[in-house]
């Protein structure tokens, strides 16, 4: 039982490693697949998907045995080391697998949505000639991402959120002949990079404070001697500042990279280039959510920091906005789809910075499961139109895929906030947390939450209607070829489907911090979550009444009478132009950033390498070539000169010879 | 007192010897005035008790190098009194460089520190080929054998630089010779009966499309 | 044995045939068997000096080393004589100084 984390863990790491070791199967020799579960299937590729898949499956498997008996069977948490890393004196890493209920809840949703999305890629992915290599990517993610989550230190945790980092970049860079997807590829990349800097720099910091990354040790000092450490400061540009602050901060910041909090989101939508199963796991359900998760993982840590938190509950609730009013006006199904992500994510954010770190983490869980379910409609859709992405192309698919519809309703139900679904109970308890943060210093973040929860009712709704209701708007060729997904499409969702119904109300105890047994501390001085059970009744309905508004709006505006949209794009030209262009955060970074960078690169490689470093080579070798034209000139050819030269050196090298000795 | 005077007799000999080498305005004298020069110079060195020296002198220098002179002077047919010509034009300088040195290397051998120790190598002292051999191959042994390797590389060397195959002398090859086929040099034709063989009639043919 | 004859003697001879050696060697400039004598003439020198310091530190280790010129003296006469033949067939002459192609 005690191992059983640590199996989990590795599992996917192993059918990873078994996938890649098809490819030292001899290309040449064509062997008649005897497994005839796929057309175009072939047995490597057969091997390949059978060990992946069936490795996260069984590991989904796992996963919800540790959860349940961590949280029905009165389990405790456990901790195993697995070996230690790296031993420098007093500071020791040492590798294992921490789990608690945090990580377990991790561990249930990277698995489960994992699994699905691994059995949805056999369907979706059947016609990709390197599939292989898909799925192969698709386990290492996950088992850098249960790397992270199971990490009982800093260091092992940032090995698994690289890995993630990296599997991200080779997945969204999937389709590698497709230069969007290698610019969206590195855009990631890059941008997670300036994040991941400043995070390594708290890192530092947190380890030069405490002398060990390990969460015991960081908790238990924080613990014990509170006040000398709220005290430290840290000299920062001639000031002096709070170093947990500092730290905490730095931290938070490598977090908005990740989960694409605003300033750093401008990689998520261009993340969608990659396969749709890829944007369901890595960019809905899993790897955006390490942020959310590693705060709340540090939220002894975040306690004593309110400023920071104050911060993190702005940023959060900045994106929900953003990204919501971004949404409205996207017209490809998976970037309004990313943008709600990105707006989720916000809310989720401004859970933590209102302390209601158990409220997070409960969205965390039911948007896990409808995010990812509506991304796989949206892939189930894209297939069966042939990837076509633009929602003013589709309309009147309800009656081509009635299950797929039947889905879309569902996780856009759940998205929306309508009880009894998943993502009202959740998203409910954040927005009650920041109506009754102690102070109500968080109240204008509960007006901004509940307007993005209405424009998330507005634009989650305008996908199912402009795609599903009305009629067809693409090219009759598409529609007539169009057809339901089969089941080893449609079957990975019916679980997420259920979870996006039923999550929410199942999991409702997760929204307590009784239920966390300690894996999240939250300080007795701002406990909104606790405060939200006496949320005044028009607080606590004024979100659901705006979320029916908004389905009803989308409904008027997206399947009854659809020029209206145009007209109001017309009548609120500069609004609906900053929406349309996301806010022109790409082309201010473009400007701001890019151009400059280009330009200096530019101008240093003209200036600095062309002419000064290269200058210095060709000197170099110029000056050696002068020397030796000058030298080659003295090499007369005449043997008497050179037998002169010796006679000459004879002499001297005697003469002074005799001198030193005599002299 | 014998020995000085042998001493003094010898290198007169080996100057004038010398002297006859770099003067000499036919070279077969001046091959003449080395073999002097070496021959005095094995006697020098067995006064000064290197007998085995001495002997090797005479046989490497007098029985091999002047014998390989004279070899290569007799084969080269070449006016050497032309090649004496403007042979005084350096000679100021020369002269001026080589008293130069002649006084360095005087000055050294006499005001130098090495002047003057003296513990020479008493009457019954061991200098035999006996002694010679037993440090050569023991001590020196590895310098010995390289010894070795440069004479056979010198044997080799002079051989492929003075080899040369002559176009106009016919030569057996015997391994063509043994591979030789019955193919290759004989054709068979079937003559018309009566009608002879003629050129026109004869085609060679091989073997195989029979 | 020596009665007045010191080691002094023995390498003022010996400096005598290297200046002997070196002046042939700017007098024949142009006849390169000339110069070859004249080097057997200095490596004689050398040896002179050689057996010379062995005979009066009573040490063998000279002639070991007079041993080892001689053979290399032997093995440069043959390449450098096999050099002149072969020169001699290509250019029809011997003067070291048309071989100047080696020049810079």
């Amino acid at each position: 039982m005690t191992h059983l984390p640590t199996i989990l863990i590795l599992l996917p790491l192993l059918g990873a490693l078994a996938g890649a070791l098809t490819y030292l199967w001899p290309t040449g020799a064509k062997r008649r697949s005897n497994i005839r579960t796929l057309e175009h299937s072939n047995i490597r590729d057969t091997i390949a998907m059978a060990t992946t898949t069936g490795s996260v499956v069984l590991a989904a498997v796992l996963a919800w045995t540790v959860f349940l008996s961590l949280w029905l069977g009165g389990g405790a948490a456990s901790h195993v080391d697995w070996f230690t890393w790296l031993n420098a004196g007093p500071w020791q890493v040492t590798f294992g697998a921490l789990t608690d209920k945090l990580s377990a809840t991790m561990y249930v949703v990277v698995a489960t949505v994992s699994a699905c999305v691994h059995v949805y890629s056999i369907g979706y992915m059947h016609e990709d000639a390197s599939r292989r290599r898909f799925f192969i990517y698709l386990s290492a993610f996950t088992f850098a991402m249960l790397m992270l989550v199971s990490a009982p230190n800093l260091v092992q945790m940032f090995l698994g959120w690289e890995g993630v980092g990296v599997c991200s970049y080779l997945l969204i860079g999937f389709w590698h002949h497709k230069e969007s997807a290698n610019a969206a590829a590195m855009k990631a990349f890059i941008v997670n990079r300036v994040a991941d800097a400043a995070m390594l720099v708290g890192l530092f910091l947190l380890l030069q404070t405490f002398g060990s990354l390990t969460y015991g040790d960081i908790f238990g000092q924080l613990g014990a001697n509170t006040a000398a450490l709220m005290n430290a400061v840290t000299p920062l540009f001639g000031y002096e500042v709070s170093t947990l602050s500092l730290a905490a901060l730095l931290i938070f910041v490598g977090a908005m990279g990740k989960s694409a909090q605003f300033g750093l989101h401008t990689w998520l939508p261009d993340a969608m280039e990659g396969p749709t199963p890829v944007s369901a796991l890595i960019h809905a359900a899993t790897m955006v959510t390490a942020g959310v998760f590693l705060l709340c993982r540090l939220s002894p840590l975040y306690e004593l920091t309110p400023d920071v938190l104050h911060i993190v509950a702005y940023v959060g609730a900045l994106t929900a906005i953003f990204a919501a009013t971004v949404g409205l006006t996207q017209t490809d199904i998976k970037r309004v789809i990313a943008y709600s992500t990105c707006s989720q994510l916000g809310y989720m954010f401004f859970a933590i910075g209102v302390s209601a770190y158990p409220a997070a983490m409960f969205h965390l869980t039911t948007h896990a499961f409808f995010k990812a379910l509506l991304f796989l409609g949206a892939g189930s859709v894209i297939h069966a139109m042939h990837h076509e992405q633009n929602i003013f192309r589709m309309g009147g698919l309800k009656t081509v895929l009635p299950i797929t519809y039947v889905c879309m309703w569902l996780g856009s139900l759940a998205l929306a906030g309508i009880p009894p679904f998943a993502g009202f109970f959740s998203k409910d308890l954040i927005l009650e947390s920041a109506f009754m943060a102690p102070g109500g210093w968080a109240q204008p973040v509960y007006y901004v939450g509940a307007l993005a929860a209405m424009l998330t009712a507005i634009y989650g709704f305008r996908i199912v209607f402009m795609a599903f209701e009305g009629a067809f708007m693409g090219d009759e060729k598409v529609r007539s070829h169009a057809h339901e997904s089969p089941w080893v499409i449609l079957g990975p969702m019916m679980p997420l489907a259920a979870g996006a119904v039923l999550a929410g109300l199942l999991l409702s105890p997760m929204g307590t911090l009784e239920w966390w047994q300690g894996a999240i501390v939250i300080s007795h001085h701002h406990d909104a979550l606790h405060a939200a059970h006496h949320t005044p009744a028009y607080a606590k309905y004024a979100p659901l009444l705006l979320a029916i508004c908004g389905i009803a709006a989308a409904w008027y505006l997206f399947a009854e009478y659809r020029n209206i949209p145009r007209k109001l794009a017309s009548v609120l030209a500069i609004p609906y132009a900053i929406s349309l262009n996301k806010w022109y955060v790409d082309e201010l970074y473009d400007l701001a950033v890019v151009r400059p960078t280009r330009v200096l690169a530019g101008w240093l490689y003209r200036f600095v390498d062309q002419e000064g470093i290269d200058g210095l080579v060709n000197g170099a070798a110029d000056a050696t070539k002068q020397a030796g034209q000058a030298l080659r000139q003295t090499q007369t050819g005449h043997v008497a000169h050179y037998a002169f030269a010796m006679v000459m050196a004879l002499v001297v090298g005697l003469g002074l010879l005799l001198w030193r000795v005599m002299g | 007192m014998l020995a000085d005077i042998l001493f003094l007799a010898f290198a007169t000999a080996i100057i004038l010897g010398a002297g006859t080498v770099v003067l000499a305005r036919n070279p077969m004298v001046g091959v003449l005035g080395l073999v002097f020069t070496f021959l005095n110079a094995a006697g020098l060195f067995i006064l000064l008790q290197a007998e085995f020296l001495g002997l090797l002198l005479i046989m490497v220098y007098v029985g091999a190098i002047a014998v390989m002179f004279l070899f290569v002077l007799m084969t080269i047919d070449i006016d050497f009194v032309k090649l004496r010509e403007g042979m005084a034009a350096y000679l100021p300088l020369g002269a001026v460089v080589m008293l130069a040195l002649l006084a360095e290397l005087l000055l050294a051998a006499y005001a130098a520190p090495i002047s003057g120790v003296g513990n020479p190598i008493g009457e019954g002292a061991d200098t035999s080929a006996a002694a010679l051999g037993a440090l050569l191959f023991t001590d020196y042994n590895l310098p010995f054998q390289m010894a070795g390797l440069v004479l056979l590389t010198a044997m080799v060397g002079a051989i492929v630089l003075t080899h040369r195959r002559r176009s106009d002398v016919k030569r057996q090859n015997i391994a063509k010779q043994v591979l030789r086929k019955p193919e290759d040099s004989m054709t068979l034709t079937q003559p018309k009966v009566g009608g002879g063989v003629t050129a026109s009639h004869w085609e060679p043919q091989t073997v195989e499309e029979k | 044995m020596f009665y007045s004859i010191t080691l002094t003697h023995i390498l003022t001879l010996s400096s005598v045939l290297l200046v002997l050696g070196l002046v042939g060697i700017v007098l024949n400039r142009r006849n390169i068997i000339a110069i070859l004598m004249c080097l057997e003439l200095i490596l004689l020198s050398a040896n002179i000096n050689l057996v010379a310091t062995s005979h009066f530190r009573a040490d063998l280790a000279g002639h070991i080393f007079t041993f080892f010129i001689l053979t290399v003296a032997a093995a440069e006469l043959a390449i450098g004589l096999a050099i002149v033949t072969l020169f001699f067939r290509n250019r029809g002459d011997i003067e070291i100084d048309s071989a100047d192609r080696m020049r810079g």
